[in-house]
């Protein structure tokens, strides 16, 4: 049963061990009790269902617009003979309108792009609420001064910060199914009534879906570490909020600055990919986003390895803070 | 393993402070023993840096011979109830438990187990914000029960509890001790551990000031008491007691209060004197005044 307590001299406590056999501690269990046992799982949860259903609202009116405008001009192809003689195009100028044409009446390619963002709805918002979460599971202890208890139980604090981690994870998988089941239900149910079939295997749309899932994850190991350097409750929820919501712009005025001032190439641009809310929005985004004009767009992974990277390091500054404090 | 702690040259400096200043004792088992020494005199900074929560500059602290950090099971051993330990005030009292139950891989019954041994089963389903002092208190034991452990480290515990609530830690924490487990409470009270210590250690400016058995204790420390007297005689009885070398207070008319020689003494002078005795008494002597004398002087050296 006890695997772990061969570190330990050999103890002999045979009444003990007969009335209550030892079992393994069970810290993410601990940890999710914790967060289960208090307010903050349903208010996170019901500010992150009302913010999905504004946004799904949003996304699914936005839609079908997109595709109401699509089938009215699928009705008018451009016609080429009734132009009056001496403005009509060169077959160069018909091949590339008749493509033109094409691209903006492809319904099912219309459909795979705007299931994408219906069944992502209320992302943005979502990710902060996920990394608030993240930022509470540690500073819960400290603003309660629970952290002597829960220090007490497991001298080993990497395993407590391991622990809440998986559990911040758990917990945001959680709260992804519950907010892409509520979009996906009612996206689909919308296609549906409108005659439209969604192609689910097509990567356009199950690729944002799966890369929601991915930053509700980074994020929530993102709040535990911002939880971690800043004790502080409101600060640290404060703090990781305003930054998650100025990162963009944040990101866009600093590389704005080295642009201007250090290294004058357009290269540079890409740069931006180094925040975190700037490679948040990179791995989720449906088309690959250009930061540079007449670049192609940075992949998707590029975004996701910079998120990691931050979700890994914060975690480990975490664990590493967190094994030297001392808890008074 | 028996639950006997040992502080070996336990240091602990902060930039502008020693806390805690090569510091050495040993607490037995089977006796309850206080920790005593003034406010901000490093007691809190010792039982944190023995249960692994504040890491020492220097020195080590065992618990039967173990480092709290490289305890398997820590729950089996030692239960701590400190100061700055609480719990999450929208949470109940019975789910705090159970919080710990899980991370300290006990079944989820155990929470009603301590609950109930520490009478508080009619609160368990209550939140903890609306626990009384006395509640919280209790609910801290309970917590430190969980893993049935042989050693129980108390922090004040008695600070904030009514007269009803520090006898019941009296008799809870003496029956533990009786059962040969190892009691170890720290006060800032002298008069408090009197009446539930078997030793006491005394630090003052993270120093050890003495250590012993209560009573050994108190009898090196404590001053004879003053001797009350009443006469209608008081200049005549004076007069005489100068010649003994005593100190007089005149507390109120035909009062005297006597310093610097005993009962006995007051008696033949007055004889001498042909003074007429209405009162001649003894007072207990002033243990906190005694206590504070002898570590006042460590404490302003820091």
């Amino acid at each position: 049963m006890s695997g772990s307590s061969t570190l330990a001299p050999a103890e002999a406590q045979p009444a003990e061990a007969a009335s209550t056999p030892p079992r393994r501690p069970r810290l993410v269990r601990a940890e999710l009790r914790k967060i289960f046992t208090t307010s903050t799982w349903w208010l996170i949860g019901t500010f992150l269902l009302i913010n999905t259903a504004l946004m799904l609202l949003v996304h699914i009116v936005n839609a079908n617009q997109r595709l109401e405008m699509a089938e009215q001009m699928r009705l008018h192809p451009p016609d080429f003979d009734n132009a009056p003689p001496g403005q009509r195009p060169s077959a160069r100028e018909q091949q590339q309108m008749l493509e033109e044409f094409a691209r903006q009446t492809d319904i099912p390619a219309i459909v795979a792009e705007q299931a994408a963002n219906v069944f992502t709805s209320g992302q943005f918002l979502g990710l902060m609420f996920i990394v608030i979460l993240g930022v509470l599971v540690v500073t819960n202890e400290f603003t309660h001064q629970t952290a002597t208890m829960t220090f007490l139980a497991t001298p080993r604090r990497t395993r407590v910060i391991v622990a809440k981690l998986v559990a911040a994870v758990v917990l945001a998988t959680g709260y992804w199914l519950v907010s892409t089941a509520v979009s996906v239900g009612f996206g689909v149910l919308n296609f549906s009534l409108r005659g439209y079939s969604v192609p689910f295997a097509d990567m356009q749309v199950w690729r944002p879906v799966a890369m929601n899932l991915l930053a509700y994850l980074l994020w929530a190991m993102l709040g535990v570490g911002f939880g971690v350097l800043i004790r502080h409750q409101l600060g640290a929820t404060l703090t990781a909020a305003g930054l998650y919501l100025v990162n963009l712009p944040a990101a866009l005025i600093v590389i704005g600055f080295i642009y201007a001032n250090l290294i004058h190439s357009d290269a540079v641009w890409n740069l931006v990919v180094a925040f975190p809310g700037v490679a948040s929005l990179v791995m989720v985004a449906a088309e690959p986003p250009s930061f540079v004009a007449g670049q192609e767009g940075l992949a998707w992974w590029i975004g996701a390895l910079v998120l990691t990277a931050y979700g890994v390091v914060a975690g480990a500054i975490g664990t590493l803070i967190t094994r030297r404090r001392d808890i008074s | 393993m028996d639950g006997q702690l040992v502080v070996s040259n336990l240091t602990k400096v902060y930039p502008k402070v020693r806390a805690v200043d090569d510091l050495s004792f040993t607490v037995q088992p089977g006796r309850v023993t206080g920790f005593l020494g003034p406010n901000g005199s490093g007691k809190t900074t010792t039982l944190r840096m023995m249960l692994n929560l504040v890491t020492p500059t220097a020195g080590t602290a065992t618990i039967g011979g173990v480092r709290y950090a490289d305890l398997p099971r820590p729950l089996d051993v030692v239960g701590a109830v400190l100061e700055a330990s609480s719990a999450h005030k929208g949470r109940t009292g019975r789910n705090h438990l159970r919080v710990l139950c899980a991370a300290g891989g006990y079944p989820d019954r155990r929470a009603d187990e301590v609950l109930d041994l520490v009478g508080l089963s009619p609160a368990g389903g209550r939140k903890f914000r609306g626990y009384s002092l006395g509640m919280r208190q209790r609910l801290g034991i309970a917590a430190a029960m969980i893993g049935d452990p042989k050693v129980l480290i108390l922090d004040e515990p008695a600070n904030g509890l009514d007269p009803e609530g520090i006898k019941w830690m009296r008799e809870f924490l003496r029956a533990f001790a009786s059962q040969g487990r190892t009691v170890f409470v720290s006060s800032h009270l002298l008069g408090e551990m009197q009446q539930l210590a078997d030793d006491v250690i005394i630090i003052a400016g993270g120093r050890l000031v003495a250590q012993g058995s209560v009573s050994e204790i108190i009898a090196s420390i404590a001053e004879p008491g003053a001797v009350r007297v009443r006469t209608p005689h008081v200049d005549q009885l004076a007069v005489e007691l100068h010649s003994y070398g005593a100190i007089l207070d005149y507390p109120g008319e035909n009062q005297l209060l006597v310093r610097g020689v005993d009962a006995a003494t007051v008696g033949r002078a007055a004889l001498a004197a042909r003074a007429e005795l209405h009162e001649l008494t003894t007072e207990a002597p002033d243990l906190e005044q005694a206590f504070l004398k002898l570590t006042r002087s460590m404490a302003a050296i820091r």
